[in-house]
């Protein structure tokens, strides 16, 4: 009977290691007293973090600083960024920089310098780094591109651009004449998840070197694309390249994604965990 | 190799080694009686065969049964003595770290609703009145929240996502926090009310000169169209409108002819009103026209036609209504906070020295300048 007791104690403590909402050590330490009700630092930590978001939000905005400390830290290129980005700030905010900043939730110029312009600049640092990484893969994968694009309404007037285009006219010029002007007729990068029509994306997909394309017609919404490449390989534009996914959603999220799975972020606390999955899945990496 | 298998083979293995011991102990072995164990074991190998195998076979079906539950279980780690929240490149945060951050962005917000509640219920006793009027209120609560459910079902909301969206409201996270919530609206209705009552001479004369509070009886008469309405609709309206220029009382053609089956076995009764009710605004300019016991002229709504009869209430009879004190409550945007406030000095709130903090709090609460 002993032993059978033993072994379900043990049990219990085994399952106590588990699951865990965590507590603060000084939980009792008492912050207000009311005639026969005292308000505890316990009792505050129960309701942050029980608020949803917030507690999700504090560990993401905790652990991405961590990441950008040790990935990238604070280097004279990344203050230099934020020194010009706060100066920016200050000068289209200067009829009242206070407002400006209660408005944006920090309490001086010291917080939002180190909480967005450094984090800003520390991101932007941490997404080339990445990128830099694991350029190959991403040039395989994605298939970065140079090239321009024109939207047409017409067919006849796409086959007279296409013609002219030919006859040696800029695509610029060619554009104005008769594009929609729906896509920049400025080289762009452009890679498979671009915001472009699946036509012309499987055109760009499918090009190894510097060309012109037909007209490509969408049928189906009665549209017409002439795409011209002038660099079908990503690699040999890495700078450009970077420098463009840099400040691409897909891609600084992706990077934020392969850091913190590289980091082994894990979480300890079931609130905070099923928080951060309920509303930040990707997060969770565990 | 799956989990299944590395049990199935682990078991193999030892039954393996514990065999090639015991026959390896019964040859080796100088001694004249050779061990009892070793011997039993061997003249039962079978027998121990199909125990092994039978074992092996639990263990695996108890692994199946349970790796959900243990693979969604998360590790828990200390560091220090102090409770890990999370772990990223090799650092630590524990509990006390991640309260520091937590606390910048949201604690007075937390110690605001901590002392919110904590004065809240001191302030008003529990008395069986007050247990009997939480015990309806929860009863009208869900039933209202189940009517909602009902009604909105076809956008995918559920007695769950309706309470939760009410509970969030009041800053509970649970359902199984409804007791708590009903209690603090309960409490909170009597704490403001009391206040008011005591300070209704503060608020009353600005209040109805901007708010015009009143209590309105009507009748309608519906229609699909008021603006065309059928031979019915016309003939059911004339014949209230000859019933009244007969002398018959509005109470008694509110009862004989009023369509409004909300109202019309209670005289006709809509009950408080004012210039920020939501009426149609033909119905509220009409009825914030009228003087005590005065009737309106018919006008018209999206329902039918109306006629409004005000009736006279004083303050006690105003003071009947929960939205008499809502309306007050609402037309003073730092009232409620006073109203707290004033109540937690009855309370004598004592921040202990944390001047900072009852700063934090008194600026949340929009008392700072006070």
């Amino acid at each position: 009977m002993k032993k059978l007791i033993v072994l379900v104690l043990a049990s219990f403590m085994l399952v106590g290691c588990y699951d865990k909402t965590t507590s603060i050590s000084d939980k009792d330490t008492v912050l207000i007293t009311l005639d026969n009700k005292t308000i505890t630092k316990g009792d505050v930590y129960n309701v942050m973090g029980k608020v949803e978001p917030y507690p999700a939000v504090v560990v993401l905005t905790l652990s991405k600083k961590m990441i950008l400390a040790k990935e990238v830290g604070t280097t004279a290129e990344i203050t230099a960024a934020a020194d010009a980005a706060l100066a920016a700030w200050l000068e289209t905010n200067k009829a009242d920089v206070q407002k400006a900043l209660d408005d944006a939730g920090y309490k001086d110029e010291d917080a939002i310098y180190n909480d967005k312009f450094i984090v800003e600049a520390q991101s932007n640092s941490l997404v080339s780094k990445y990128l830099n990484t694991t350029f190959s893969t991403i040039v395989s994968t994605y298939k970065p591109v140079k090239a321009r694009v024109m939207e047409i309404e017409k067919k006849a007037d796409a086959t007279l651009a296409l013609a002219a285009i030919k006859a040696g006219d800029s695509f610029a010029t060619v554009a104005t004449k008769y594009g929609n002007k729906q896509y920049s007729s400025d080289l762009e990068i452009y890679y498979t998840g671009s915001d472009l029509p699946d036509l012309v994306l499987t055109f760009l997909k499918g090009v190894t070197l510097p060309t012109l394309s037909d007209v490509i017609e969408d049928t189906d919404n009665s549209l017409y694309y002439i795409v011209q490449v002038s660099v079908a390989d990503g690699n040999a534009m890495k700078e450009e390249v970077i420098t463009s996914f840099t400040k691409n959603a897909t891609f600084v999220e992706m990077a934020l994604m392969g850091y913190y799975e590289s980091n082994g972020f894990k979480i300890y606390d079931r609130t905070v965990y099923d928080m951060i999955k309920t509303n930040y899945p990707d997060y969770i990496v565990q | 190799m799956s989990v299944e298998y590395q049990i199935l083979l682990g078991f193999a293995v030892l039954f393996a080694a514990v065999y090639l011991v015991v026959f390896a102990v019964l040859k080796f072995s100088k001694a004249k009686k050779k061990p009892k164990l070793a011997k039993s074991l061997a003249a039962h190998w079978f027998f121990a065969l199909i125990s092994t195998a039978f074992v092996a076979i639990v263990a695996m079906f108890a692994y199946t049964q349970t790796k959900d539950l243990f693979a969604n279980l998360l590790p828990s780690k200390q560091d220090g003595g102090k409770d890990v929240v999370f772990e990223i490149g090799g650092e630590n945060v524990t509990t006390d770290e991640f309260y520091t951050e937590l606390y910048k962005y949201y604690g007075d917000y937390s110690v605001y609703i901590n002392l919110k509640r904590a004065i809240i219920d001191g302030s008003v006793e529990s008395t069986t009145e007050l247990k009997d009027l939480i015990k309806t209120k929860k009863t009208e609560t869900i039933a209202y929240w189940n009517q909602l459910a009902t009604a909105y079902a076809q956008y995918g909301y559920t007695y769950d996502t309706i309470a939760k969206y009410y509970l969030n409201q009041s800053d509970y996270y649970s359902i199984d926090e409804l007791d708590a919530y009903i209690t603090e609206l309960v409490k909170t209705d009597k704490m403001n009310f009391a206040y008011l009552d005591a300070h209704m001479d503060e608020y009353l004369t600005a209040f109805t000169t901007d708010k015009k509070p009143r209590v309105v009886s009507h009748i309608l008469i519906a229609m699909d169209d008021p603006k065309k309405p059928t031979a019915d609709e016309a003939a059911r309206l004339q014949a209230v409108k000859d019933a009244l220029a007969g002398g018959m009382s509005f109470k008694d053609a509110v009862v004989k002819y009023s369509e409004d089956s909300q109202t019309n076995q209670k005289e006709g009764l809509l009950g408080y009103m004012d210039k920020d009710t939501s009426y149609q605004a033909d119905f509220l300019a009409a009825a914030l026209a009228l003087n005590e016991g005065e009737t309106s002229a018919w006008i018209t709504t999206s329902y039918g036609y109306h006629l409004i009869q005000r009736q006279t209430a004083d303050l006690t009879a105003l003071k009947t209504y929960d939205e008499f004190y809502y309306a007050i409550l609402n037309a003073n945007a730092k009232l409620p906070m006073k109203i707290l406030w004033a109540n937690a000095e009855l309370l004598h709130v004592n921040f202990n020295g944390n001047t900072e903090l009852e700063a934090a709090i008194k600026k949340y609460l929009g008392l700072d300048g006070e």
